[in-house]
């Protein structure tokens, strides 16, 4: 498969935002150019601050008018999922992961300005596991935090892992080995809160545990984060453990407090929401003592995506004061006019991406343009150029191989 | 149309109405009624309870035994001692208890893994006081909880109370965790209302405090033939995470015929904001072999409340009582009374008129579903019975001098959690009646694994259960 080079690879165009513009802001440089310029671009904080101030907006001012810079991450987080293959092949025997399709998610969530990705990388799934790992990698290279979601998309296998006390310190070494380690930057000052710039690595422990999973909320408290969290920490201190969130309409709420009750600030770093209804906002408006990461937040319906970012987002950060950080769902899924906001289709013998939310995808955009405060920006290919350079190793699949058959 | 469905219908259209206007309103006192009625093991008379045990006499013995991925033996035995008392013994496991009952005085201490508890109630002319003690586990830590309550008698038919919790490990610096007030105010057979408020400080495990305020109100009576009950209540829970929650539940049991009963409830719980946060909603119909009757209609209720307010003017401080397992409590606590000469022929009436509107089911659906957002558990289950009568006869066949013999029953529940995963449980049992004072039960029962459990490493469990009961003057 041959990989695009140059272009957004997005050929619809969101009103609002010229893509004329963006193509000469994403003119690529030379990568390896002044490292300074993309210091700071985030918010180096927890997340990136609410849209009326944007994280990259600072620095790039101080940048000189004619060099290129890191797209400023002027929008928060976003959710995408492990990708690796349009065409299902029952006979795959090693699984297959496009480079293209990898690029084309991670190149929107970079041009777009996000901060974050989040991602699952679920255990009990061979292919998807591996292709969260070019995911992860690449998008904290550019500086942008990587949240991993360690849950599987069916069945149980991770969740008995986790609670086998044998099996768990395997399964989150694995974990640990494969996804702790921060890459080397794609250019020094990517402007990540990481080291050298990158983006952190974040792991959160399953997802709607009593929703996906029929494990009540203190019995995830108690028989899951706790003892995951004490692994993570002596296998990686640097990891963020981000405690899993429960569903995002009414019936969400009374289940985080009851997590809360039972002791979740004392073994998370992070504590999790998901808003997919604006009743929740006020149930989750309690203080916590921690910072909280929205890690879904979206609205069915293509023509109310626009709404749910601009006024709802706003809602949930004045709402909920702990809230950091909100991860957008999702930048794509197979189901047509619901949450994405790309579809990805094949063309020839590549994939492009077509904006399908286009009124939500130009907000982002321009927020992104405002940041820049018309700085030209340094172009996905020319910071990634490769983007097999981030695939699963010889040592990931072997790795992932030793625990699965152990 | 098979021969027996035929038969039950005919069985149905041919105990008509008339039977219908009987059940409406109570029938008259008997003024005699049976003294003796027939079963498997032979005729039963009514026993005669203020006899002393000389200077023991057994009067309960209870033996179960359950065999699932372990095997537990229950067994409680209790005698009466003279005419001074009752004292039980029983053990559960690991769990082990001995209790002494008189008419004024109830005294019980039990011990589980290093947890004891110890129990104490005062029954006086015009109050009861009691209280209860408990060490902690091995995780709290030495300390005792204590629970005193007390209540005070008005009248025949209203008692006020208050009771409260404390904790001598003092969490957050405080030893009283709990206090409430209440009333139960019995207005005849006819009508029931209860009441109470209390505010209770618990620190949850995260180690914060909730205070919660709390007040509830019940009423349960019988109009017009059926028995209508209600109860609301509503809860602020103040801390770290304050919310307001409130719920009720109401039920009605109508009879539609002379042998047909309807029951129906509905139980809620909301949150503010939220909206309905639990459900179960339950049908159920149940054929009987002889009349119904309802408990708070009929002679006995009338009985019933006759004693108990005679017994209160003497000073012996009851309520009325309406389950059979209240009434049997009672007459024992009567048959030690220094008066139990005067009350013993009400005692005995009581008795007689229990035994004479005893309810006979026979055939029997029920149907529930049943939703509670916070686990995500959502459950269906339907149950049915077939009982025969002693002596034995067609269900169609109305027999006054039916007893319950042999009853077969048969349950299916359906409990939803996580994605859609369905975990289903069978159960059966067969009971034996051998006489209204001795049963033999055995139950069977298979559960597929909740998706909580498959997580947990625990599959399809099958326990089978013996049990085997004599409760003498029952």
């Amino acid at each position: 498969m041959r990989l695009r080079r140059g272009g957004s690879h997005l050929d619809a165009r969101p009103p609002g935002f010229g893509r004329r513009r963006f193509l000469r802001l994403t003119a690529g440089l030379p990568v390896g150019l002044a490292g300074w310029l993309g210091k700071g671009c985030s918010a180096g904080g927890d997340g990136t601050p609410t849209p009326t101030a944007p994280a990259g907006a600072t620095p790039v001012e101080r940048s000189p008018e004619d060099t290129p810079i890191p797209v400023p991450k002027a929008n928060e987080g976003i959710n995408v999922h492990p990708l690796r293959r349009l065409d299902a092949d029952p006979a795959e025997q090693d699984p297959v992961i496009v480079p293209d399709l990898v690029a084309l998610q991670v190149r929107s969530v970079y041009e777009l300005g996000f901060d974050g990705l989040r991602i699952t990388a679920p255990f009990g799934d061979r292919g998807s596991f591996l292709a969260a790992i070019p995911y992860a990698r690449t998008a904290r290279a550019l500086g942008i935090d990587a949240v991993v979601v360690l849950a599987d998309f069916a069945g149980f296998t991770l969740a008995q892992a986790l609670h086998d006390d044998d099996w768990r310190g395997e399964v989150l070494r694995l974990y640990a080995t494969v996804f702790a380690p921060a890459p080397e930057p794609v250019r020094p000052g990517m402007g990540g809160p990481g080291p050298r710039g990158v983006g952190r690595i974040a792991f959160q422990v399953l997802n709607e545990p009593t929703h996906f999973l029929g494990v009540p909320p203190d019995v995830y408290v108690h028989e899951f984060l706790a003892p995951c969290y004490t692994q993570l920490k002596a296998e990686s201190p640097e990891v963020i453990v981000v405690s899993a969130a429960e569903v995002g309409n009414v019936d969400g709420p009374a289940r985080v407090r009851a997590m809360l009750e039972a002791g979740l600030e004392s073994v998370t770093d992070r504590v999790a929401y998901h808003i997919y209804s604006r009743a929740a906002i006020p149930l989750l408006s309690g203080n916590v003592r921690h910072l909280v990461w929205i890690t879904e937040s979206g609205a069915s319906g293509t023509a109310n995506h626009l709404p749910w970012v601009r006024d709802v987002f706003p809602e949930i950060h004045a709402g909920i004061e702990d809230a950091t950080r909100i991860f957008y769902f999702d930048l794509f899924d197979p189901d047509r006019g619901v949450y994405r906001l790309l579809d990805i289709r094949a063309e020839g013998d590549g994939y492009r991406a077509v904006v399908e939310s286009t009124d939500l995808y130009g907000f982002f955009a321009d927020r992104v343009a405002t940041a820049a405060a018309g700085r030209p920006l340094l172009g996905f290919d020319t910071l990634v150029p490769d983007i097999r350079a981030y695939f699963p190793t010889e040592a990931d699949i072997r790795a992932y191989d030793e625990v699965w058959e152990g | 149309m098979t021969p027996a469905t035929l038969g039950f219908l005919l069985g149905f259209l041919l105990d008509p109405p008339a039977s219908v206007s009987q059940a409406s309103p109570p029938p008259p006192p008997t003024t005699v009624a049976s003294d003796v009625a027939d079963y498997p093991l032979g005729p039963m008379s009514i026993p005669d309870l203020g006899r002393p045990g000389e200077p023991f006499k057994l009067v309960d013995l209870r033996y179960h035994v359950s065999d699932t991925d372990r095997t537990t033996h229950a067994f409680a035995t209790r005698v009466k001692a003279w005419n001074r008392g009752y004292l039980g013994a029983s053990f559960e496991g690991e769990r082990r208890e001995m209790a002494w009952t008189s008419q004024r005085l109830e005294l019980a201490a039990a011990g589980e893994e290093g947890v004891y508890g110890f129990f104490g109630r005062y029954r006086a002319p015009r109050f009861i006081f009691s209280t209860a003690a408990e060490t902690g586990g091995a995780t709290e830590g030495s300390g005792w909880l204590l629970s005193p309550a007390l209540s005070v008698r008005l009248s025949p038919g209203l008692e006020v109370g208050a009771w409260a919790v404390g904790n001598s490990r003092k969490p957050d610096d405080r030893f009283l965790r709990a206090t409430s007030l209440g009333f139960l105010w019995q207005r005849g057979v006819g009508f029931e209302a209860a009441g109470e408020i209390g505010r209770t400080r618990e620190t949850v495990e995260a180690g914060f405090e909730n205070t919660r305020d709390r007040g509830a109100l019940s009423v349960v009576g019988q109009w017009r033939g059926a028995e209508l009950a209600g109860e609301a209540w509503v809860e602020d829970v103040d801390g770290r995470f304050p919310r307001r929650e409130g719920g009720g539940s109401a039920q009605a049991r109508v009879p539609l015929a002379a042998r047909l009963l309807a029951e129906g409830g509905a139980l809620v719980r909301f949150e503010r904001g939220a909206g309905l946060r639990a459900h179960e909603y339950r049908g159920a119909l149940t054929w009987f072999g002889r009349r119904v009757t309802l408990p708070r209609s009929g002679e006995a209720a009338t009985r019933a409340r006759d004693l108990a307010h005679r017994a209160t003017k003497r000073g012996d401080n009851e309520r009325i009582a309406f389950t059979e397992e209240d009434r049997r409590a009672q007459r024992e606590r009567l048959s030690l009374s220094r008066g139990r000469a005067e009350l013993r022929e009400d005692v005995a009436a009581l008795h007689r008129a229990q035994v004479e509107e005893r309810n006979v089911p026979l055939i029997g659906l029920e149907i529930v579903d049943a939703e509670d957002a916070l686990p995500g558990v959502a459950t269906q289950a339907a149950r049915a019975f077939v009982g025969v009568p002693w002596p034995p006869a067609w269900p169609w066949q109305a027999n006054d001098a039916a007893v319950s013999f042999l009853r077969l029953d048969v349950s299916w529940q359906r409990q939803t959690s996580g994605i859609d995963f369905e975990a289903v449980t069978w159960s059966s049992s067969l009971s034996v009646a051998l006489n209204r004072e001795m049963d033999l039960v055995l139950r069977w029962s298979r559960a597929d694994p909740t998706a909580l459990d498959l997580i947990r490493g625990v599959g399809r469990r099958r326990t089978v259960d013996l049990a085997y009961v004599y409760a003498f003057g029952r």
